[in-house]
């Protein structure tokens, strides 16, 4: 199959159904949903409400959904890419529960009400310090080792973010954390758009420029330096990158886990598997990924509104294993 | 255009794998450097691409010391091919060679036309153009062996350096790779070969650089080089020597404690 054909205008109905999904996200809510419900929702409401219900509620909600989304798929397929391992993915590996660490910890000292601005640099923070444990720990060594290192790092950052709600004297601010760390955009508003965006697309650019030498790196490292390839550049790149990117996610939005494995393998076959190609492909299937989940848990009704993580979590861990056993009888042939 | 390693010495944690050595070699030669495994060839031809450092010496393009040149500028004039060649990811045959014009390349946008050519001729060169749409993981070892000297040849790189390159292929394709090589050499190209088949070095090479222990033991054309007390010295055998037509054939036929 050429792939080069199908590249472009793979990337144009991904980039066309990402404006779809982003639309339609403007009009599900409980305050009217569809053209009807949005129809009833412009008579019976001032007009004034209707749009602050739009601007204000809606409209955060979509942004957030496709820049998160985008952040998600593109580190995945960008760490994928790195490690040359195709179970990489910032949850799997420990970094957005590091994220979610640093943000606990903004939130449960009260800097972030004091600076809102510490809430994403903490969680920045918390998943630089992850990534680079990662890399000095697995490396490019085995799956076996990075999954092992990213399991460990997962679960000590999780023991020291019980420790924080342990700490924690107020079992109301407790519960808020718990909500929030199983990941939504729910009730966000304009200012968690501008709070985290800036950083999102700094780290869109550090993944993007890393693109081409991740194609390189598939030949291997020592082959990649014969080409030319500065391998602490893209280091730095990667790193800083997902870092930044994913931070500012998980910081707005909790954990929000395995968009960022199962968008950029559903990718590969599409691109050639090509890694440089993965990137834009996965960072738009991503955003059309957690905006279209982001719309299911506001369409189905079963009393009190699913949590965006867990329902990633729910699709992506079964998916996660199929991936694994796959890989397993791969091996074996 | 001539590399010279002048008095080279590659530690790694302390153990010296490269000792003082000094070898050359320039456009339009094919030389082989053979040794036994652990004489340090992988580990010298690294250093040549920058992938490893030394403690010592010189390494140099032309009298100019390749730690001057810009990584592009380096990875324009030395082509490598690495002696494991694991791919992770299933690549289109044809993608893969054109990784080699990664020097030439923006950090974005399509390849340009002479990129394009360049792939062209390279999979041209390797008789591999028939295959080149397919994935790599759906060809034989042979024809990935072909994508991935390909893949080489396409940095257009004056001089060469491979590690190994027919060491796992069957007769046929190992002629054929070597006499790909040899083709470079007349068009001009200078090749550094790491080879374990003796035969093979003995029948293609213009040029052998025998090492043991990170230091060059003997070097000159195959016949003098494969001589029956070097084999036994440094590869630890005894080989079965033909002399047809003003060449050496070495067979390895024993080890040198059995029966000498």
């Amino acid at each position: 199959m050429d792939n080069n054909k199908y590249y472009l205008p793979l990337l144009a109905v991904l980039t066309l159904l990402a404006l779809l999904l982003f639309i339609t996200s403007l009009m599900v809510g409980s305050a009217g949903t569809g053209f009807s419900g949005m129809r009833a929702m412009f008579d019976q409401v001032d007009p004034e409400i209707f749009s602050l219900i739009i601007r204000e509620i809606r409209l955060p909600r979509a942004i957030l959904g496709f820049t998160i989304g985008a952040s998600l798929g593109l580190a995945g397929a960008t760490l994928q890419g790195y490690l040359r391992n195709p179970l990489a993915e910032p949850g799997v590996i420990g970094v957005s529960t590091a994220a979610a660490l640093g943000a606990v910890i903004a939130i449960y000292t009260g800097l972030s009400l004091v600076m809102p601005l510490a809430l994403p640099l903490m969680a920045i923070g918390g998943s630089f310090i992850v990534i680079f444990l990662i890399q000095t720990i697995a490396g490019t060594g085995s799956v076996a080792t990075l999954i092992l290192a990213g399991v460990a790092i997962s679960s000590l950052c999780g023991a020291l973010t019980s420790l924080v709600l342990n700490l924690s004297e107020n079992p109301f601010a407790s519960l808020e954390i718990v909500f929030w760390l199983l990941g939504s955009i729910t009730d966000r508003s304009m200012s968690h758009v501008w709070l985290s965006t800036p950083f999102m697309i700094i780290g869109w650019f550090l993944l993007a420029a890393s693109a081409r030498s991740l194609d390189v790196l598939s030949l291997g490292e020592e082959t990649a330096v014969s080409l030319g390839v500065n391998l602490s550049r893209i280091r730095f790149l990667v790193i800083s990158g997902t870092a930044i990117s994913v931070g500012a996610c998980t910081a707005i939005a909790g954990v929000i886990g395995f968009v960022g494995l199962i968008v950029p393998h559903l990718m590969r076959p599409l691109v050639g598997h090509q890694p440089s190609r993965l990137l834009p492909a996965s960072a738009l299937a991503g955003a059309c990924l957690l905006l279209c989940a982001d719309i299911m848990v506001r369409l189905v009704n079963i009393g009190t509104e699913l949590k965006l993580g867990v329902v990633t979590a729910l699709i992506g861990g079964p998916f996660f294993l199929l991936l694994i056993l796959r890989l397993k009888v791969s091996h074996r042939a | 255009m001539k590399l010279e390693a002048d008095n080279i010495t590659i530690e790694i944690r302390h153990h010296k794998i490269i000792n003082e050595l000094s070898l050359s070699f320039e456009r339009g030669e094919l030389v082989g450097l053979i040794g036994p495994n652990g004489a340090g060839k992988t580990t010298l031809l690294k250093a040549i691409i920058g992938a490893e450092k030394y403690s010592q010496g010189q390494l140099t393009l032309d009298g100019v010391p390749l730690k001057n040149l810009s990584p592009v500028e380096r990875a324009k004039t030395l082509a490598y091919l690495p002696q494991e060649s694991r791919i992770e990811w299933q690549l289109q045959a044809r993608a893969v060679v054109m990784l080699g014009r990664f020097p030439y390349r923006r950090t974005f946008g399509p390849p340009s036309i002479d990129c394009e050519r360049a792939v062209d001729n390279a999979l041209d060169a390797v008789n591999a153009t028939s295959f080149s749409s397919r994935s790599l993981n759906s060809l034989s070892g042979g024809e990935r062996a072909l994508i991935l000297l390909a893949r080489t040849l396409a940095v257009g790189a004056p001089l060469v350096l491979v590690d190994e390159p027919i060491a796992e292929l069957d007769p046929y394709h190992q002629i054929h790779v070597m006499d790909i090589l040899k083709a470079k050499a007349n068009e001009g190209i200078g090749v550094l070969a790491v080879l374990h088949d003796l035969t093979m070095a003995a029948h293609f090479m213009d040029r052998l650089i025998l090492i043991n222990n990170g230091s060059v033991v003997a070097e000159g054309v195959p016949k003098e080089v494969l001589t029956k007390a070097n084999l036994e010295e440094v590869y630890r055998i005894s080989p079965r020597q033909e002399y047809p037509a003003n060449t050496s054939i070495a067979l390895p036929w024993k080890t040198k404690n059995v029966d000498t």
